[in-house]
């Protein structure tokens, strides 16, 4: 009689099991900082965040700080957030506006397109020669599309359009053919490996956890579906219909939407673009929900969350987007809570060692409940890492952990 | 200082204790997780707000806006719900009450305790309630309850009120 050990391989498809020392290994984190991180565009906030000149936003990418800041030009350039002079950061605050920068420290300033215009005491140089313009803040690759500010650290890497592909159509006229605003931020230090909440909002089964999706999202529950999954290159992918999949608000007695959609969406469509590594779209009707991640650890994970909108000054339309919005995907929502609490708890089981492997082997015909996504993003992640997911420690170059 | 007017300021006192007693009370049947009877607490169109300002949007943000109907939709659904294990105790302090006649405009600091299954306490939230009362049938209720959060990052999301 064979003995159940909870280390078995499954007898599976390569492809279809991963390992769990991809969640919870420290070798692994870093090598995917090095490898995805540092080379990926990664989404980090909305244009209009940063719309005027002054306008400035930091964030991290990789472990890097990273500020963000719209020249008088109007070009959205991005630096390090490290000071030439002696490496403290230039700016502390998360936002705001300015005419400038100077780093709180020993005082040396910037301008707003990275120029060093100005060092303490400069007489105190002279001998050496040190001459400022030698000395702009380090610039990092900054692009746009569809209203989505992205930063790559990267000069290998491709340009974003074709980082992005094709995955970026179904949502682009939502995102770009209204102007939009960003009416919520919130963001948590999750318990949990960030690839686990990418897992969360790629799968769809785990909508059968969801109470209030049992009842409004047929396509979870039922054999076939007029969602379908759409598999990209690159590990991108996507969930969404010719129209016909809406959210049947009415079943479960809530409130439906009724004003404000989005260009080319239909009352209660909903569409959902995952990017890889570590960014989900999701739209229903009249608003936008965006995550992004900041991997700090392998079981700790900060979470952003934005919620946008069409921009209005439509009293009715801002109620019912807010509503809308906040019912599910704020931080009361229905559905955002039970996600974390999934996620951390598996997690926190994971990190027991007791099962060593996943099962993504689900195979639906691509209805949203088929795990072809998950199995397409674990192949990118694999395919960067320079092993499998499924067999991570492979290459004994990498690792001595196996 | 006369009687009549040692009476009026006794019954502004006794009003004033009474919405008092609104605030602790909501504070205490949210810790038993009694959500009947802290919808009880509102008037039929009466709603309930979390709000906080997002220093990186630069931007005031409602998190939640809820009317009583809303409400107890919501609540009726509390069970059905993945719902976190461990459990919540508010501290509230009333820092001003506003009478003007039937009404009342109340501010109180808040903080909120969570306590895991294993025991652990540490402050889960922390902000303060700016509440508007009215007195209905010789009760006060909220016509507003609105919680104005400095806590913006949670480390477990609930969909029950604060």
């Amino acid at each position: 009689m064979s003995v159940i050990t909870g280390t078995e391989r499954p007898d599976l498809p390569d492809t279809h099991y991963i390992d769990n020392r991809i969640f919870t290994d420290e070798s692994i984190f870093a090598r995917e900082q090095e490898t995805i991180f540092a080379t990926a565009w990664l989404f980090v906030t909305h244009e209009t965040e940063v719309a005027n000149p002054g306008d400035f936003r930091v964030c991290s990418v990789a472990g890097k700080p990273i500020l963000l800041v719209r020249g008088e030009d109007g070009v959205l350039r991005g630096f390090y957030n490290v000071c030439r002079h002696r490496g403290a950061p230039v700016v502390r605050d998360s936002a705001g506006n300015t005419s400038g920068f100077q780093c709180f420290y020993h005082l040396w300033t910037y301008g707003l397109d990275g120029r060093c215009t100005g060092i303490a005491k400069p007489e105190g140089y002279s001998r050496v020669k040190l001459d400022k313009d030698d000395y702009p803040l380090i610039p990092v690759r900054v692009d746009v599309l569809a209203g989505l500010v992205f930063v790559c650290l990267s000069d290998e890497t491709e340009g974003l359009e074709d980082f992005i592909g094709d995955i970026i159509e179904p949502v682009r006229a939502p995102l770009s053919d209204s102007p939009l605003r960003v009416f919520h931020y919130h963001k948590a230090t999750v318990a949990t490996n960030w690839k686990l909440w990418q897992d969360n909002n790629s799968e769809r089964y785990h909508s059968l956890m969801h109470f209030i999706n049992r009842k409004t999202m047929p396509w979870v529950i039922g054999k076939s579906s007029a969602m379908k999954l759409n598999i990209f290159n690159k590990g991108h992918s996507g969930y969404w219909s010719d129209g016909s999949a809406t959210v049947d608000y009415g079943a479960g007695d809530y409130a439906t939407v009724s004003i404000g959609t989005l260009p080319s969406m239909k009352k209660n469509e909903m569409r959902v673009i995952n990017l890889f590594p570590d960014v989900m779209i999701n739209i229903r009707s009249n608003v936008v929900r965006i995550d992004r991640m900041v991997p700090l650890t392998p079981g700790r994970t900060i979470v952003e969350w934005r919620g946008l909108g069409q921009t209005t000054n439509d009293a009715d339309l801002v109620a019912e987007q807010l509503r809308h919005h906040n019912m599910y995907w704020g931080p009361a929502g229905r559905n955002l809570g039970e996600d974390t609490i999934a996620v951390e708890e598996q997690w926190a089981a994971l990190n027991s060692g007791i099962m060593r492997y996943s099962i993504i082997a689900q195979e639906e015909e691509l209805n949203p409940t088929d795990d072809a996504n998950v199995r397409a993003y674990y192949q990118e992640w694999g395919k960067r890492m320079g092993s499998p997911a499924n067999a991570p420690f492979s290459d004994s170059k990498k690792t001595a952990a196996e | 200082m006369n009687t009549k007017d040692h009476n009026d300021q006794l019954a502004i006192l006794l009003e004033k204790e009474a919405v008092r007693d609104v605030i602790f009370a909501t504070a205490h049947v949210l810790d038993e997780d009694d959500m009947t009877g802290w919808l009880n607490q509102f008037v039929g169109d009466g709603v309930y707000e979390v709000t906080a300002f997002g220093s990186e949007i630069k931007s005031d943000m409602v998190w939640w806006r809820s009317n009583r109907k809303e409400l107890a939709k919501i609540l009726s659904e509390v069970e059905s719900h993945i719902r976190d294990t461990g459990f919540r105790r508010h501290l509230v302090t009333p820092i001003s009450i506003t009478l003007d006649g039937r009404r009342a405009d109340v501010l109180s600091h808040f903080s909120i305790i969570r306590t895991t299954p294993d025991g652990n306490s540490h402050v889960y939230a922390a902000g303060r309630y700016e509440d508007k009362l009215i007195n209905e049938d010789g009760k006060w209720k909220y016509t507003l309850h609105k919680a104005a959060l400095d806590t913006r990052m949670f480390e477990m999301f609930t969909h029950v009120p604060l």
